[in-house]
C-alpha cells in the first residue's frame, strides 16, 4: 500500500511546538548533567578520602619540631674545674 | 698513656697523645690523606680540581662527597654562618696560599664573595657548584679528621690540631687567657681572630668570613672556646657563636653547649651552661 505523505506546508504548525519541546528537553538535561556533575566534584573533593581537601603544599616539619631538633643536633661535652698538669692546650684554629 | 707526639699537617702543628706506634702511623697518615684531599693550595688536590671545575658537573671521591655532605648539614644546621662555599671571599681577603707563606700585601682586597651553600648540589657522587663559587672545608675537614684520628687510638689518649681537641679520658686542657678547665668527655674547640691573620690593604684580616658580607667578620670576642660531645660540633659551635657576636653566648646557651668567649681586652665571658659546668672560674663574667 502506497504510502501518503503529508506536504510541508501542513506539517510546520504541528510540528514547531513539538521541536521546541525537544530542544528544552536537550537543554534541560544537559543542564541537570551539568549540575550533577558539578555537585558531584564538589561532593567528593569535600568528602571522598581519595581526594586533597586543599591546595597542595610541600611538605615541611613545623617551625617548633625543626628548632627542637636543631638544638639537639649539637651535644655537648662534659667540662670541669681543672685538678692536674696540663696535659694538653686549645688554641684558635 | 705513651707519650705525646707532634707533627705539622693542615698549617697547623698535631699533638697526639696515648697513641701506640702503629696508631701514630695511622693518625699521620689519614692527616696526610686528608690534607692533600681537602687542601685549597696544593694544585692536585680534589678540592682545588672541584674549585676549577665550578659551573659543571665533577664525579667526586666517596670521602670528598661524605665530607661536603657533612659541610652542607652543618651549614643548614647553622642557618648559613658555617659555611662552605667561601673559598672565593677567602681569596679576595689575601689568604690564597699556606698561612705560613701568607706577607703582608698592599693590594686593596678583591670584592667580597657571600655565602652560596644552597646553590650546591650533591646527589650521591655527583656535585655541581654554581661556577662564581670556590669551596673551602678545612674547617669542617680538620674536625672531622681530629674525631677519626682518636677513633684510632684503642686505649685513653687526645688527638689536638690547631685548636680542636678530642679526648678519651679526662684531661685539663690550657685555654686562652691563661686558664685551664678539666675535658672529662668529648671535645674543644678554639676558634677565633688571634692568630690566623694577616696584612691586605693596609687592614688586617682573618679567616672567619662572615657569610652574610663576604668580608672577615668583626665580633666582640677574639676568641671563642665550645665543648662539644664530638670535635665537629664543638668546632662548628665555637664558628657560629664567634660571627654571631654578642648573640653568641645565649646561643650556646640554647643549644646547651659550653661556651667561653674572650675579648681583645682579656676581658673573659663565660655562658650559663659553662658557668653550670665549672662554677668556680672567677675570671669569667
Amino acid at each position: 500500500m502506497a504510502r501518503v505523505h503529508p506536504s510541508s506546508a501542513e506539517n510546520t504548525p504541528r510540528l514547531a511546538p513539538v521541536r521546541r519541546r525537544v530542544t528544552l528537553a536537550k537543554a534541560s538535561l544537559g543542564a541537570t548533567g551539568a549540575l550533577v556533575f558539578g555537585i558531584g566534584m564538589v561532593l567528593s573533593r569535600a568528602y571522598y578520602s581519595g581526594h586533597s581537601k586543599q591546595a597542595p603544599r610541600a611538605l615541611s616539619p613545623p617551625a617548633d619540631f625543626v628548632s627542637i631538633v636543631r638544638a639537639n643536633q649539637l651535644e655537648a661535652g662534659i667540662i670541669a674545674p681543672a685538678e692536674a698538669p696540663l696535659g694538653a692546650g686549645t688554641s684558635v684554629s | 698513656m705513651t707519650g705525646v707526639r707532634r707533627f705539622r699537617s693542615m698549617g697547623c702543628e698535631v699533638v697526639v697523645g696515648g697513641a701506640c706506634i702503629s696508631e701514630l702511623e695511622q693518625i699521620e697518615g689519614l692527616f696526610d690523606e686528608r690534607d692533600r684531599t681537602f687542601s685549597r693550595f696544593q694544585d692536585d688536590s680534589e678540592l682545588a680540581r672541584v674549585n676549577r671545575l665550578a659551573g659543571r658537573d665533577v664525579l667526586v671521591s666517596r670521602p670528598f662527597a661524605r665530607t661536603l655532605g657533612t659541610a652542607l648539614q652543618v651549614a643548614a644546621l647553622t642557618d648559613g654562618l658555617v659555611d662552605p662555599t667561601l673559598g672565593r671571599a677567602l681569596e679576595a681577603a689575601g689568604y690564597d696560599r699556606d698561612f705560613a707563606l701568607l706577607e703582608p700585601d698592599p693590594r686593596p682586597t678583591g670584592g667580597a664573595a657571600r655565602g652560596a651553600w644552597r646553590n650546591v648540589r650533591l646527589v650521591g657522587q655527583l656535585l655541581r657548584v654554581p661556577g662564581d663559587v670556590h669551596l673551602d672545608l678545612n674547617g669542617v675537614v680538620k674536625a672531622m679528621t681530629v674525631d677519626d684520628a682518636l677513633a684510632l687510638i684503642s686505649g685513653d689518649g687526645f688527638v689536638s690540631a690547631g685548636g680542636d681537641l678530642a679526648t678519651r679520658g679526662p684531661l685539663d686542657v690550657a685555654l686562652p687567657g691563661e686558664d685551664a678547665v678539666r675535658l672529662v668527655r668529648g671535645s674543644l674547640a678554639t676558634s677565633g681572630s688571634a692568630h690566623r691573620r694577616w696584612l691586605r690593604g693596609g687592614r688586617l684580616q682573618h679567616h672567619l668570613i662572615d657569610p652574610a658580607t663576604g668580608l672577615p667578620a668583626d665580633p666582640p670576642w677574639e676568641q671563642v672556646t665550645v665543648s662539644g660531645r664530638t670535635c665537629l660540633d664543638a668546632d662548628v659551635a665555637a664558628k657560629a657563636a664567634f660571627l654571631l657576636g654578642a648573640d653568641g653566648p645565649s646561643w650556646l646557651d640554647e643549644h646547651r653547649l659550653p661556651g667561653r668567649f674572650l675579648r681583645a681586652s682579656g676581658d673573659v665571658v663565660c655562658n650559663h651552661t659553662w658557668r653550670a659546668s665549672v662554677p668556680e672560674v672567677l675570671a669569667c663574667t
